[in-house]
């Protein structure tokens, strides 16, 4: 896969995203 | 010589990290050229720093953010990606970007960040969705991920995954001579340690203690051990919160008159520095958490691991020749205390016995019999290059070989076939004296569904490349008469029939489940802009799917008849000597 160019609501949308995937394996790993 | 910018995210645990730096290592041997940094959460960042072979370690405060408040998180994350991201602040795309974590949350994180090129789990341009793009992704997202064996060990898989992409991208390695990759100099520590913190003149045992045995069970261990070998010492090692235990294991210890001078205990008092120091002067380490294991095995300690379970997996066990798998054949029975004595004293005298006698032999030899039926010993070989490489667990006692067994060999051929471009022959590492009447009854049925899933699955193709065929053919894949229309449509559902039939078979047979779970990946990860490129892809998912079918029968059909009464020339025609 090549560079990939984001728009700033794309890369807002993928910080959210990770934090949000982040949240649920935290949650995951601590149960 | 031009360095090749690569960033390694591992956002996974210590193992991890760790299956990581072995793969990573083996890689820059072969490239010296590669500039590496890892990026891994800063809880398990201490192992990562300790490789000065890397060009930098990122820690990720992740900790900090998690937390009900997600859009307070945003800015720090924000803040703390921006170096990495580089497009802000004019820095160059990394060369190669290498996603090991397997994780959604990485997926976010690999999008975000510019190179040349990724390999692992990432995000699509259009809609942001979940991408796992190279083949070897695929394959661990739909086997590993799946809960099935694959039959390849996680590094092995990681190395091959890495060295593939090297390979298209920057051309055969300059040197592919056998490079030791494990051993003291793995971490910078070691190699510039000063006095030794255990006596040279001894064999130390380091013991990686845990709840896996209650104290008086390890005392037996101990006892077992130092009693029948006086040139031999035990470190016991763990971390703080096994103090306790290890007190308890001491005084029992103490009580029973032994010399106290050749246990010592070190449980809460080393830091990782210490801990390597320590291990990397044991000739053994003898562990029932990866974590260990692994860590061991990398600074070349030879590993005796422990499993109450029957048959554990071995995809991330220790890597390297001569390790020791220790476990039930009994998930109801656990292992017990001698059984360990016994596997590490086989492997530790094995010059002596050359291994004349096997692990059961063994045990009746040192007087626990009883144990033979209920313990498996495994040993780690790595393959010559020409037998496909990698790492193998063989069982030291023969056995009848279990239908997982079986499965999780194919797998790995499989595998092999798919991505490597090479398979070991039909039947390799296939023993006749472990084939029983469990294995040849699953395989009979197996038989009948692998063959209607490769009928299926060829019909599957037939209809794809006529989808295709159709698709390409057309002008405008907006604008289309009706009835060209009504033909996609119609293999359209043909195909998704298909799809669903695969799924049901898979169902049906358990042992069909890869083919099920690849193809949902395969068909998921399809590119492309037009209908016709798409088809393109769903003809190569279907045919890849087909070929393995395919290998499967022949595995089946070579085992069932390797099972057959062989013939034999009548006692009248062989010579006597």
């Amino acid at each position: 896969m090549n560079d990939q160019t984001w728009s700033e609501q794309q890369v807002e949308a993928l910080i959210r995203g990770f934090i949000e995937a982040l949240n649920a394996e935290t949650q995951g790993e601590r149960s | 010589m031009k360095p090749i910018r690569c960033l390694i995210l591992q956002l996974g645990r210590g193992s991890d990290i760790l299956e990581s730096l072995l793969a990573l290592r083996a890689a820059q041997q072969l490239y010296p050229a590669l500039e590496m940094t890892l990026v891994c959460r800063e809880a398990f960042a201490a192992i990562p720093k300790e490789a000065d072979w890397l060009k930098e370690v990122i820690a990720l405060p992740t900790q900090e953010w998690v937390g009900p408040h997600v859009q307070e998180n945003m800015g720090p994350v924000a803040k703390t990606l921006s170096p990495l991201i580089g497009t802000k602040t004019g820095g160059e795309s990394w060369d190669l970007l290498i996603n090991w974590s397997y994780s959604q949350a990485s997926s976010y994180l690999a999008a975000l960040l510019p190179a040349k090129l990724k390999i692992g789990y990432t995000r699509r341009s259009k809609c942001l969705d979940f991408s796992s793009g190279d083949a070897w992704s695929q394959f661990v997202h739909g086997a590993v991920q799946g809960s099935l064996d694959p039959g390849i060990h996680l590094t092995d898989m990681l190395t091959t995954q890495l060295l593939t992409a090297l390979q298209i991208q920057y051309g055969d390695p300059a040197d592919v001579g056998n490079h030791s990759v494990t051993g003291r100099n793995f971490f910078r520590r070691v190699s510039s340690a000063g006095d030794p913190i255990l006596d040279p003149s001894r064999i130390w045992v380091g013991i990686q203690i845990d709840r896996f045995f209650k104290a008086s069970e390890w005392v037996r261990v101990m006892k077992h051990t130092l009693e029948r070998h006086p040139e031999v010492q035990i470190v016991l090692l763990g971390d703080s919160t096994r103090r306790a235990l290890a007190r308890e294991i001491t005084q029992i210890y103490g009580h029973q008159g032994t010399d106290p001078r050749r246990l010592v205990n070190l449980v809460g008092e080393t830091d990782l520095d210490i801990w390597i120091d320590v291990v990397s002067q044991c000739k053994w380490m003898i562990s029932c958490s990866a974590l260990p294991a692994q860590l061991a095995s990398l600074l070349g300690t030879r590993v005796l691991q422990l499993y109450h379970s029957k048959n554990p997996s071995s995809i991330q066990a220790a890597y390297g020749n001569h390790h020791l798998m220790l476990s039930s054949t009994d998930n109801q029975v656990r292992l017990a205390p001698e059984a360990v004595y016994a596997a590490w004293s086989y492997g530790q005298y094995e010059k002596n016995h050359r291994r004349n006698w096997d692990f059961a032999q063994h045990l009746e030899r040192l007087g626990f019999s009883s144990l033979v039926e209920w313990t498996e010993l495994k040993r780690a070989r790595i393959r010559p290059s020409e037998e496909g490489g990698g790492v193998a667990y063989d069982g030291d006692i023969t056995r009848p070989m279990l239908t997982a067994d079986w499965l999780s060999l194919v797998h790995a051929q499989i595998a092999r076939q798919w991505y490597c471009g090479w398979t070991a022959p039909v039947g390799s590492e296939l023993s006749r004296a472990s084939l029983n009447p469990s294995l040849l009854q699953d395989l009979r049925a197996l038989e009948d569904s692998s063959g209607v899933l490769a009928r299926v699955l060829s019909e599957a193709v037939k209809t794809a490349e006529q989808f295709h065929s159709k698709s390409a053919g057309l002008k405008s894949e907006k604008l289309m008469s009706v009835s060209d229309r009504e033909t996609l449509e119609t293999q359209g559902r043909k195909l998704l029939e298909l799809q669903k039939l695969v799924e049901r078979l898979a169902a049906a047979d358990s042992n069909l489940a890869l083919f099920s779970a690849m193809l949902t990946i395969l068909l998921h990860n399809l590119e492309g802009e037009q209908i016709s490129e798409i088809s393109k892809e769903t003809v190569h998912a279907f045919k890849q799917l087909e070929q393995g079918a395919l290998l499967m029968r022949s595995w089946i059909k070579h085992t069932l008849q390797m099972a057959r009464p062989a013939v034999v020339a009548p006692l009248s025609l062989i010579p006597t000597p």
